[in-house]
């Protein structure tokens, strides 16, 4: 029998303003996957050719569209990602180590010559509190800072105990993007720009109740300094579909950022 | 496993596997995602049948209480009047007389929240969103069709994609008889003759042995002339020009061996 628990897990389904956006892109890429489909059947390949280029610069603006969209929306409810997400016992070792071994991937893939390590200085396992989706556009938004600077940097993520440290090679952060992320101050330049990633980083950390602070570099370098590791006794497992689930979206959007900086 | 070439013809008719199209429910909430179901369906009707279309689980039950019986019924975790739970429910209820499998398409949950939804699929099988729809697709044949029709299903995607990279043209009558007869070599147990493959093909069309024969030397033409990289190796394998054409046997003869090593795992 289902219960009433259920109707609110549905509810929560839909994803809120994030999954208003997603929802309407995954329906407009399967429509122009169809298409696509039915084109090839009735068109000649002289026909197709000429179309091509148009189809391929669709599918760029699509996940062009995709990324503003988790961007607007988080940045449009920053306010409620602490509440919406919420921060559950994690190893971000581990985490940290996914994210890494895809990002290395897909790099390759795409043919991108960054280069990202983890590095943990004898430390294997560093029980935490954070969410995974909250890590994703964390990292995600720091690397997509990071790449379109400097396309070949190399990123290290640092861990240690009670604190993890982005690093990245590049001419490090200017003053108003320093500000921007400890203390809210938008310069004219960021505002004119329209970038959502700084904010967001400071907003997810926040949610995850990850203290933010920007070093001195050489480099961008920003340091988080992570909430007390919860008694082992609590954390909870993830089921299979749980897991799976984590690591396709993962994916996804780390193949989406790439592709985005790939087709510059 | 088939080879063409041998020098005894055969006397028993190789036959493939009757198929039949999966015929499909699907339930989506959004115009848009109905739309496209029914656009794909329509390219693709030969593996998947759109039965139905639904915008609302109220329609979904007015449709098998009226007696459609789809082998697949494809779900909008999303969907509403009434929501997909309460309407899996009520489907328990009805003892379907034969039981359609159950597809559900779920958004990737992303809030603490949503994740506990998945919990509520569990005795279903479920995509995430996205999908592609040629994934779907080939899903819903998975689950509504028998072993041997999804071989079969699978023997012609390698088909279709040997052909593809060798660079005929989908649009050429010669491109769907070069496939059947691929087929045909793929299920015989015994090598066959290039002229017996082009018998089985003409009888199945319906059609003079002629009308297959010169179909597959125009799409040897047109293959040589669009010089897909495969073809022009082919060509030289064959002590060709690169720019040459091949013969119907010495294209089949190349096309079978490049099948044969990519559909190793279905044969």
């Amino acid at each position: 029998m289902y219960k009433e628990d259920d109707g609110t897990a549905l509810l929560a389904l839909r994803g809120g303003l994030r999954g208003r956006f997603r929802r309407s892109l995954d329906s407009m890429e399967n429509a122009f996957e169809a298409l696509q489909d039915s084109l090839e059947r009735t068109t000649s390949p002289a026909q197709r050719a000429e179309l091509q280029p148009i189809f391929d610069e669709l599918r760029t603006q699509l996940l062009s569209l995709r990324r503003l969209g988790d961007q607007t929306s988080d940045a449009a409810t920053a306010a409620l990602l602490r509440g919406s997400c919420t921060p559950r016992p994690m190893d971000l070792v581990s985490q940290l180590r996914e994210i890494c071994d895809i990002l290395q991937e897909e790099a390759a893939r795409c043919g991108l010559p960054f280069t990202v390590e983890l590095c943990c200085a004898g430390v294997e396992f560093l029980p935490t509190m954070g969410d995974a989706t909250l890590l994703n556009g964390l990292v995600t938004n720091l690397v997509s800072n990071t790449l379109a600077v400097d396309g070949a940097a190399h990123i290290v993520l640092h861990c240690a105990p009670g604190c993890f440290v982005y690093r990245d090679n590049g001419p490090g952060l200017p003053p108003d993007a320093r500000a921007l992320l400890t203390e809210e101050k938008w310069s004219e330049r960021l505002l004119h720009a329209g970038g959502l990633g700084l904010p967001l980083i400071a907003a997810y950390a926040r949610a995850m109740d990850w203290a933010l602070a920007v070093g001195e570099g050489p480099g961008t370098e920003l340091q988080f300094t992570l909430p007390a590791a919860p008694p082992l006794e609590n954390l909870m497992l993830e089921s299979p579909a749980e897991r799976m689930a984590e690591q396709r979206t993962r994916r996804q959007l780390i193949q989406r950022e790439l592709a985005l900086l790939a087709n510059r | 496993m088939a080879v063409l070439l041998n020098e005894r013809p055969l006397h028993e008719k190789t036959a493939l596997p009757k198929t039949t199209a999966v015929t499909a429910l699907f339930a989506f909430n959004a115009k848009l995602d109905r739309d496209t179901m029914k656009l794909f369906a329509k390219t693709h009707g030969a593996e998947v049948s759109a039965a139905a279309v639904a915008a609302t689980g109220q329609e979904v039950l007015e449709l098998l209480h009226g007696g459609l019986r789809p082998r697949v019924l494809v779900l909008d975790a999303l969907l509403t009047k009434p929501s997909v739970t309460s309407l899996l429910q009520e489907i328990s209820t009805m003892h379907l007389d034969p039981e359609p499998a159950v597809l559900v398409v779920v958004p990737v949950p992303e809030e603490t929240a949503a994740r506990k939804a998945l919990r509520l699929f569990s005795q279903y099988q479920i995509m995430l969103r996205p999908y592609g729809m040629k994934s779907l697709f080939d899903e819903i044949y998975r689950m509504g069709s028998t072993d041997d029709e999804h071989r079969l299903y699978h023997l012609r995607g390698c088909c279709d994609a040997v052909l593809d990279d060798y660079g005929a043209p989908a649009t050429l009558s010669g491109y769907h008889y070069a496939e059947r007869m691929l087929l045909y070599a793929l299920y015989a147990d015994h090598p066959q003759q290039i002229g017996v493959l082009q018998q089985y093909v003409a009888a199945e069309e319906g059609i003079e042995l002629g009308t297959v024969t010169s179909a597959m030397n125009r799409l040897s033409q047109k293959m040589s002339k669009r010089g897909m990289e495969p073809y022009r190796a082919l060509c030289r394998r064959c002590g060709r020009p690169e720019d040459g054409v091949l013969s119907n046997g010495q294209l089949m003869a190349g096309l079978l061996q490049e099948l044969c090593s990519r559909a190793e795992p279905y044969l």
